[in-house]
């Protein structure tokens, strides 16, 4: 029992400070991140790829982000509607009259539904030397594009880049203001972290830019997969890509407002990662060379976490309610108050780098372990039965739209 | 009024904190006191920017020693408790601490961010027809361009006082702004002046007129300053399209 407990301390505090370490990279790297630099000839021609399906509440100012675009190539966006009922066809084709740039494509019906077919169907559609895919409800900022293209073509091995996602719906409500701060710190910061540290970057399904060759050579998207981002990202850095991390290209998204929306989209997060750790335990390739870093953080955080999250409740609650920890030689409790402080202080260099230090967001960031974590428990085990229940039924988990919301832009 | 609120909710936790930590004797209350009044001086003295860094450095270093302490001690782990109490008191003083410290330089920064927006906005210098700087030198851009096109030419005279010593400069400064704006014509030649310099742009003449304008500017000098030969130096130089303004604009603004 005191050995056990003694491998989960030990394990615990190195993924502590593997975490912490990526932070502090995250931070080195966004302070250090300059613009990238213009390139000296001509632009590459880029398709923008929006899968829409009844976004009818939030296309008008997707469109109107997009026609604001700033690009010193030929730039085209593609709004490509998977058989919306409600107005987004209607308002998209009013843009495409409009702007010479901006088409409307309808997508035919097909299975199985989903983002990965959409873009599927786009790229057959489309014929730039790159791709960039937003989706429906993103506002990206005049340059977005223009800045991942120049780190794309001036990165060696690059496959495209990824950029910066913000939250623009961040003040609407308490699930919106935690949904912003996880974005921050364990999305964004530790994403730049990682490309400081280990020159790997993971496609982030938005503001994400990728050479066309490449995704022909992969054999396009798989439409199978729920995390078409994630599975993408592992097949390209198998083959030796990189794709670097642009702070600077900024595109702002909006979050769920509702706890069910929000489970719901996570569910299928979830559900889509479980989806690619399984094809992982199945392909050994996965775990050699460059793909092993991206595996083992599958596996770590998908199996080994959640088992640290109890560990660390059962101490909490051992802690407040005075019932014994097993006397093991260690400061129990100390341990686990130190994890919650270093918990908090990432979360705190976040709002540092963003410069959004509030006290409301600080009184969030102390009880976001309390409560925004916890939820991860839960919708583990909601995304594992599930996936279980589908996988012994032989069925496949269909696409589960996230729901939009008007208003309360900040 | 939302922001003041913060700001003494701060300050309260501060000073509860801070009392909190010198009242009851909790493990290290001493050092944490000497570590809190040290801190709350240094990040008074640094940038915000190296806040946050010295914040989580104290706040993790106190913790890693707390942990390896009761790893020696292993008899004082039914006392842990205590400890991290320790640790939370120095912890709530230095976070807020930091905070509100923050709040105040964001303060200090914003008014000086305010102030320089203000004085770009601003057209004129206090009660006077002589341009601000950055005023002078987008009008010049346009009186450049429309010189290039109408071929014309357009004359810089620039007054250097830099020799005068600093008692005088203000009082010389405000004399020679004066006169500038009564010499040129006016609504349509430019003046602007800087600590040291006084820049006039003429349009629409040439060499003789620049001239004539420098010659009833000294004269009129003359009949203010008790100087026969000016301790200043005075220049005369013609501007031919906008790339050579920048290196004036750059002097002015």
């Amino acid at each position: 029992m005191t050995l056990l407990l003694y491998a989960i301390l030990v394990f615990f505090w190195l993924l502590l400070l593997f975490y912490s370490a990526l932070t502090v990279a995250g931070l080195w790297q966004r302070i250090s991140s300059q613009a990238p630099e213009k390139l000296k000839g001509d632009y590459p021609n880029v398709a923008v790829l929006i899968p829409a399906h009844n976004e009818g509440v939030v296309i008008e100012d997707t469109l109107n982000a997009m026609a604001k675009l700033r690009y010193p190539g030929e730039l085209n966006i593609y709004l490509l509607d998977d058989n919306s009922k409600d107005n987004t066809a209607e308002i998209a084709k009013e843009f495409a009259e409009t702007f010479s740039r901006i088409h409307y494509i309808p997508v035919p019906p097909g299975y199985p539904s989903g983002k990965s077919r959409v873009l599927n169907y786009g790229l057959s559609i489309s014929s730039s030397k790159y791709f960039v895919v937003y989706d429906a409800d993103n506002e990206p900022e005049a340059d977005a594009v223009e800045k991942l293209i120049e780190t794309a073509e001036q990165t060696p091995k690059a496959a495209g880049a990824v950029g910066y996602v913000k939250t623009k719906n961040a003040s609407a409500n308490l699930l919106t203001r935690m949904i912003g701060l996880e974005f921050q710190v364990f999305q964004l910061l530790m994403q730049c972290g990682r490309w400081a540290l280990f020159k790997i970057g993971s496609l982030a399904g938005t503001n994400m830019l990728l050479r066309r060759s490449v995704i022909e050579e992969l054999g396009g998207y798989d439409p199978l997969a729920l995390a078409e981002d994630a599975e993408l990202t592992v097949r390209l850095t198998a083959l030796g890509y990189v794709l670097p991390v642009v702070p600077l290209s900024r595109t702002w998204e909006q979050e769920p407002e509702t706890m069910k929306t929000f489970i719901k989209q996570r569910t299928r997060w979830l559900n889509g990662n479980l989806y690619l750790l399984e094809k992982s335990f199945q392909d050994r390739s996965a775990w050699f060379g460059r793909t092993f870093m991206l595996s083992l953080q599958h596996v770590v955080t998908y199996l080994f976490f959640v088992l640290l999250l109890v560990v660390s409740d059962i101490f909490f609650i051992a802690g407040i309610t005075g019932i014994g920890l097993p006397l093991v030689g260690a400061p129990l409790e100390m341990l686990w108050f130190m994890t919650y402080i270093v918990y908090v202080c990432q979360l705190l260099s976040s709002l540092v780098i963003d410069r959004n230090l509030t006290v409301k967001n600080v009184l969030l960031v102390l009880v976001m372990y309390f409560t925004y974590a916890q939820i991860f428990l839960f919708l583990l085990f909601r995304s594992v039965t599930m996936y279980t229940i589908s996988r012994a039924r032989k069925k496949t988990i269909v696409w589960d739209k996230t729901q939009r919301f008007k208003g309360n832009v900040e | 009024m939302e922001k003041n609120l913060k700001s003494c909710g701060l300050l309260l936790l501060v000073l509860t904190s801070g009392w909190t930590i010198l009242v009851f004797q909790f493990p290290f209350s001493r050092e944490i006191a000497v570590a809190s009044a040290v801190s709350i001086v240094i990040l008074c003295l640094i940038h915000d920017r190296y806040s946050f860094f010295y914040t989580a450095s104290v706040i993790v270093s106190f913790g890693a020693y707390l942990i390896v302490f009761m790893f020696r001690n292993p008899s004082l782990q039914a006392w842990e408790l205590y400890y991290i109490t320790s640790h939370l008191l120095l912890t709530v003083f230095i976070v807020s601490s930091w905070i509100m410290i923050s709040y105040i330089k964001n303060l200090g920064y914003e008014t000086e961010r305010m102030k320089r927006e203000l004085d770009n906005m601003r057209k004129t210098q206090h009660g006077t027809d002589v341009l601000t700087p950055a005023e002078f030198a987008s009008q010049a851009v346009y009186i450049l361009k429309a010189a290039e096109r109408n071929r014309k030419e357009t004359w810089l005279l620039t007054i250097d006082i830099g020799t005068v010593g600093k008692r005088m400069r203000n009082s010389l400064l405000t004399a020679l702004k004066q006169a500038a704006t009564e010499t040129i014509r006016e609504k349509y030649d430019l003046v602007t002046s800087t600590e040291d310099k006084i820049f006039i742009l003429l349009k629409d003449t040439d060499g003789t007129g620049a001239e004539c304008v420098l010659r009833r500017y000294q004269d009129k000098m003359r009949g203010e300053l008790n100087f026969v030969n000016f301790p200043f130096e005075f220049q005369k130089e013609q501007v031919f399209h906008v790339q050579q303004l920048r290196r004036f604009g750059e002097a002015t603004v």
